[in-house]
């Protein structure tokens, strides 16, 4: 499989950083009450998330082992502050929703986690790709997680009201805790099912043709009938 | 003369010895000397070399780079107070507008609230826009909003509400701006109860969340009811603050203002009786943050101590049985002013873990600050009136 699609794979699905590694618990708990805010959430650790991950794969060569992770946390935390910035100038819809989360983005494990484990290993365009897709991978997660607790604790999708009935729980951490046990459930039942069943095809598929390549070795005519083996006559 | 050439001998070989022992015993210092001044050179230039010199540089590096970027950016992206009130009225007007700065006393306490500015708006010449800071929020923080105050032919309306910053809050985006459109509809409209909005208002406490298990209760609704409060209490504050400047009302005096450990107390629903050296105080307490107002009856007699302690309205959050009631009633029995104090702080806030304590740091406060009015004021209340 090309390098790039596995990557992408791996941080929008296989390894999904909210749903399969559980990382960026805070913000996502925080800020799941409603879809938008989520959204916006997923969005800025995305942007985040890749320049990170460029900056640090940039450098991984100037920067000694010992002092990794603090220059880490300073290339992030300059990330974050930036962004905020930016948000409270240009978009002021968007840095109200976020909150006080914006600034935690600082200590969001994803970030930190994939520096260390991916871009200080790899080259740029890599580190890149791979922050998009964990980035994705996490937005996607946390807004479909928004939209169902949105949607239960206020009745509501995107702030539009669409039902009158609303479970008050779902708008607050302890229902979200739920939603997002549930939802990791379901994301690990299907893909436990889609890669059961790849696996097995794949393995069928590779029997098959070891098989064939063992009789071809013995030289095996696999069309005629195997002739039965001659009955011992006790010749020496 | 052998003896002699042997002694010049001697002395020579001494003088040799001498001077060879000079020379071997310079050398080595020589040598040392020679050798030594390569090896500090070397120890600089390893030092140099070294990585925990190359972290310090490359840290270094990292950060002046960072921080002229963000100096840069904060050159490029800065958001000037005018700029975030201009906002803020775009915001609740829904249109541009022209604000004038009035001068006023910058965190000016009022209640509940800081005031921290004050503006008119050219485009509407009866509203006031007041940039005020509620408290009372969760986890001790506050909230900042702006919010319009119409005066008009003498009457006061609340209009829009915006909240602009807060501490502390972090569930402050379930506030949603639908629960601030309560304020201009409660704002005079003393009811026990409505379906419809979030928070009461009443004529002595001003706006306040209502009690959960009502309908759009506290808690279970928006999950930030200390939030809600302090954003009530921000309004509270801005009302008042124009009713006192702009419209001179001055808050009815009552004989209990001059009175001591009146913070926590409703002075103009509080009242008391005198029966020879005993006095009667049905104390009426304020909110306090998810507690609603107490009535407490208290009896205090020549000792200055209580003799009687009923609570005649729960104000609690989550209503108290009356085993726990009885619980606490009990606790005062016998206490004096001294024994009170012991138990809350400065503020007068109850102590946790003290002898009042019993679980409930609201309610208890109330109540604790209840019994400190009386106990305190039993003189003056005996006397007839004015401390």
């Amino acid at each position: 499989m090309n390098k790039y699609k596995k990557i992408t794979l791996d941080g929008l699905i296989f390894n999904n950083p909210t749903f399969m590694l559980v990382l960026g618990t805070c913000p996502t708990l925080g800020l799941m009450s409603s879809a938008s805010s989520a959204l916006y959430m997923g969005l800025t650790v995305v942007v985040i998330l890749t320049l990170s991950n460029i900056l640090i794969s940039a450098l991984r060569k100037l920067i000694p082992n010992e002092v990794r992770i603090p220059a880490y946390i300073v290339i992030i935390a300059t990330l974050v502050t930036f962004v905020r910035m930016f948000l409270e100038k240009l978009i002021p819809a968007m840095y109200d929703a976020l909150g006080g989360f914006l600034a935690l983005i600082v200590v969001n494990c994803i970030i930190l986690g994939r520096a260390e484990a991916f871009a200080n290993k790899h080259t740029v365009a890599e580190s890149a790709v791979d922050g998009l897709a964990n980035g994705f991978g996490f937005t996607i997660a946390i807004t479909i997680m928004g939209i169902i607790c949105e949607f239960l604790g206020s009745g509501s999708f995107f702030g539009l009201e669409i039902m009158n009935f609303q479970i008050s729980m779902f708008s607050q951490p302890a229902g979200a805790f739920i939603v997002y046990g549930l939802c990791i459930c379901a994301f690990t039942a299907i893909i436990d099912t889609f890669t059961t069943k790849r696996t097995a095809a794949k393995n069928a598929a590779k029997r098959e043709l070891l098989a064939k390549d063992l009789l071809e070795q013995f030289n095996v005519n696999t069309e005629e009938p195997l002739a039965q083996p001659a009955k011992a006559s006790g010749e020496v | 003369m052998a003896e002699k050439d042997r002694k010049d001998e001697l002395e020579e070989s001494g003088k040799a010895e001498t001077t060879q022992d000079v020379i071997l015993s310079s050398a080595p210092e020589s040598a040392a000397e020679t050798s030594s001044a390569p090896a500090a050179e070397q120890a600089k230039k390893s030092f140099v070399h070294t990585t925990a010199f190359k972290c310090i540089v490359v840290l270094l590096i990292i950060v002046i780079v960072c921080g002229v970027f963000l100096t840069i950016c904060n050159a490029l992206f800065y958001v000037s107070d005018q700029e975030r009130t201009d906002r803020a009225a775009k915001k609740i007007y829904g249109e541009e507008v022209t604000t004038v700065t009035e001068e006023v006393n910058k965190d000016l306490d009022v209640g509940n609230a800081t005031i921290n500015l004050v503006y008119t708006i050219e485009e509407y010449p009866d509203d006031y826009l007041i940039n005020v800071t509620g408290k009372g929020g969760y986890s001790g923080g506050t909230v900042t909003c702006y919010v319009v105050i119409t005066v008009t032919d003498g009457e006061i309306s609340v209009g829009n509400i915006s909240v602009s910053e807060n501490t502390s809050q972090s569930l402050i985006s379930n506030v949603k701006s639908g629960y601030l459109e309560g304020f201009s509809e409660l704002y005079g409209n003393e009811v026990d109860e409505t379906d419809e909005y979030y928070m009461l208002w009443s004529e002595t406490d001003g706006f306040y969340v209502k009690k959960p298990g009502s309908v759009n209760g506290a808690h279970l609704t928006t999950g930030a009811t200390y939030t809600m409060q302090a954003i009530c209490n921000a309004v509270n504050g801005a009302v008042s603050y124009v009713e006192q400047e702009y419209l001179n009302i001055e808050k009815e005096a009552t004989q209990y203002d001059d009175y001591l450990y009146i913070d926590y107390i409703n002075t103009s629903k509080t009242k008391h009786s005198v029966d020879g050296s005993t006095v009667t105080f049905t104390v009426v307490t304020s909110g306090y943050i998810n507690a609603s107002p107490f009535t407490v009856e208290i009896v205090v007699d020549e000792s200055e101590t209580i003799v009687s302690f009923t609570i005649l309205d729960d104000g609690s959050s989550q209503a108290m049985s009356e085993g726990d009631k009885a619980a606490m009633e009990t606790k005062y029995i016998g206490l004096t002013l001294d024994g009170v104090l012991e138990c809350v702080t400065s503020e007068g806030v109850l102590i946790k873990n003290s002898t009042l304590y019993t679980g409930a740091t609201e309610s208890g406060t109330l109540v604790a600050n209840a019994a400190l009015f009386a106990l305190a004021n039993y003189e003056t209340a005996l006397g007839g009136g004015q401390s």
